[in-house]
């Protein structure tokens, strides 16, 4: 049972930190965090090729993350790789001892770094959790019988702001038949939203992790001028916090609001644990919990 | 010696025919190298009548309606 | 239909470069309708490609014919003998038509004239869109006769992805996104249970290229294979 599963069993507020692997393979910055959190994280989260931009693979990061003493969080988008492909890299992941998954389907290719790349999406996300949970009862997809099989603790995506609800409504519930055992949010600024979400999810037997970013200078500018295409939105209120900072100013400010929003879903019990985004400025990861009062 | 082109004249029947009738009428005159070509309107000119004009032979186009 | 657009001129004009006697074939189907490559868009090659021969000071001969449908054996036949008195074929039908009329004209060098783009709907006069992937396993009585094969840029057979936004699509915003109109679309039919079950696997098998289809009448007749 990975660290992450059993925190999250035991209703402890987990606390799960994002990596972000790099172009190339100098991965000492990336491992920063995992030497000076480990003891306050229960998972460090690995993205495979975040929107769709090519970086070092995410499973070879989730052994490095083990190495370092860090349990790690595999990332597993449907965009790059066919069946075989997946369940292999599930096989994987587990012989090398990694049971945190979260399968996603993954940005379209066209908004990444490689354009011209062929898209696979041979399974969707939901039929991906279908595929993890077959393997985990020793079934490949096609019925064949492994020869062992893996443990996983599966994770998959909700948009508790998705317009229109309805259709990621039935996506949620078909994830939650597929056997996701726990959900990550995209960054959640508005707080409003994220108790409506839980309010009407109560039911549900799967854990909720909400993500909190530290907001970077250029998404504030985006925010500002309307030029947001993000599945979250950002109240002004918040937004003003950063009105006349930059530089390093600003990413403080951003860490302190980050801080503060991790401590009211922590005493609201807006979710069962908080899941931290710094892209690009990892040192920031423990000052989120230093203002959330959580170290 | 000066090169004289040879220009096509896509003309409507009903006005710039006519107007070109009727400076006929009043003596003016138009170089030779212009060789008329008369539509019932000039709503009915193609593309590829434009460029048969020009694999003919022809140095330009001019299209009146 | 099949979609298709014309190529540049000057990808044509490279290609054909070394012949001095060359045959357009346009086709009066699909690529008749969309303006790509009917016996208008013949003549205005033919046209062009002469023009630009003379401007090099070269004379070239270029036929210029239209067939009813190029991917048809029936009306691709009496060309064979048409063609033995040009040096080239430019074929301005989908890849189907220009494979096909390979196919019946050997040792002619084929040049197309067009790229195929998609199976689609003539929207209005010059504005075709998408509509079919002939993927081989149909969903569109499942949901609601939108494909989310083809309307889906991913093709998620279960739902929307995460990159909705206000029920446009997150690869092009000025696209709506299939699943919020396969989820309107139903609801309003009030068959929204159709979204319950999870679909499964698609099998992608059965979409192994080159298709072959054979009616079974025709095998009935014939008792052949192909």
């Amino acid at each position: 049972m990975s660290k992450l599963s059993e925190a999250l069993a035991l209703n402890n507020f987990a606390v799960v930190a994002e990596l972000t692997p790099p172009k190339g393979i100098s991965v000492a910055a990336m491992l920063a965090p995992v030497a000076s959190l480990k003891g306050k994280v229960q998972a460090f989260s690995v993205p495979d090729n975040e929107h769709a931009r090519m970086r070092l693979s995410a499973l070879a990061c989730c052994r490095l993350v083990q190495e370092a003493g860090g349990e790690a969080l595999l990332h597993l988008a449907c965009r790059d790789k066919n069946r075989l492909a997946l369940e292999s890299e599930l096989l994987g992941a587990a012989a090398l001892g990694i049971e945190n998954l979260l399968l996603v389907s993954g940005d379209y290719v066209t908004l990444g770094d490689h354009p011209d790349a062929k898209p696979v999406y041979d399974a969707d996300s939901v039929q991906l959790l279908q595929i993890a949970g077959g393997l985990m009862a020793g079934r490949d997809s096609t019925g064949q019988a492994l020869d062992g099989s893996p443990s996983f603790f599966l994770g998959a995506v909700v948009i508790p702001e998705a317009e229109p609800w309805g259709p990621q409504l039935v996506k949620f519930e078909k994830k939650l038949a597929a056997g996701a055992q726990f959900f990550i949010t995209p960054p959640v600024f508005d707080l409003e939203k994220l108790k409506s979400f839980r309010q009407q999810t109560t039911a549900s037997a799967a854990k909720l992790l909400a993500a909190v970013k530290v907001l970077s200078p250029e998404e504030a500018a985006q925010a500002k001028t309307g030029e947001w295409r993000k599945v979250y939105a950002i109240p002004p209120d918040l937004l003003a916090r950063f009105e006349g900072k930059d530089g390093n100013d600003f990413f403080q400010a951003g860490a302190e609001l980050a801080g503060n929003l991790v401590g009211r879903i922590k005493d609201e019990k807006l979710a069962d644990g908080i899941y931290l985004k710094a892209e690009g400025r990892p040192d920031l990861l423990g000052k989120i919990l230093e203002v959330a009062g959580m170290c | 010696m000066d090169f004289i082109p040879k220009i096509l004249a896509y003309v409507c029947t009903y006005c710039t025919y006519t107007a070109a009738d009727m400076a006929g009428s009043a003596r003016m005159q138009y170089p030779d190298s212009v060789r008329i070509v008369k539509y019932l309107c000039t709503g009915r000119i193609d593309l590829l009548h434009i460029l048969k004009a020009f694999e003919a032979g022809a140095d330009g186009l001019l299209v009146g309606g | 239909m099949i979609i298709a657009e014309r190529k540049p001129f000057k990808e044509i004009a490279a290609a054909v470069a070394p012949y001095d006697k060359i045959l357009i074939v346009g086709c009066g189907t699909c690529v008749a309708v969309c303006l790509a490559g009917g016996e208008k868009e013949v003549g205005l090659l033919a046209s062009q490609l002469k023009l630009a021969a003379g401007l090099k000071h070269r004379r070239i001969e270029v036929g210029e014919i239209t067939v009813e449908r190029q991917c048809d054996l029936e009306f691709l036949e009496p060309l064979c003998d048409f063609v033995a008195d040009f040096d080239a074929i430019i074929s301005m039908a989908c890849g189907a038509g220009v494979q096909f009329l390979a196919h019946m004209c050997h040792f002619k060098p084929i040049f197309p004239a067009v790229d195929t783009t998609f199976i689609g709907v003539n929207n209005a006069v010059g504005y075709y869109t998408e509509r079919c992937r002939a993927c081989r396993r149909c969903y569109l009585g499942l949901t609601g006769g939108i494909c989310p094969v083809t309307m889906c840029p991913k093709g998620l057979l279960n739902g929307p992805c995460g990159g909705t936004l206000n029920g446009k699509c997150e690869v092009d915003l000025q696209k709506d996104c299939a699943w919020s109109k396969i989820y309107q679309r139903l609801e309003l039919e009030g068959r929204l249970d159709n979204l319950k079950e999870i679909v499964p696997l698609h099998p992608h098998s059965r979409g192994t290229t080159p298709g072959t289809v054979i009616h079974p009448a025709y095998r009935r007749r014939y008792g052949v294979d192909e």
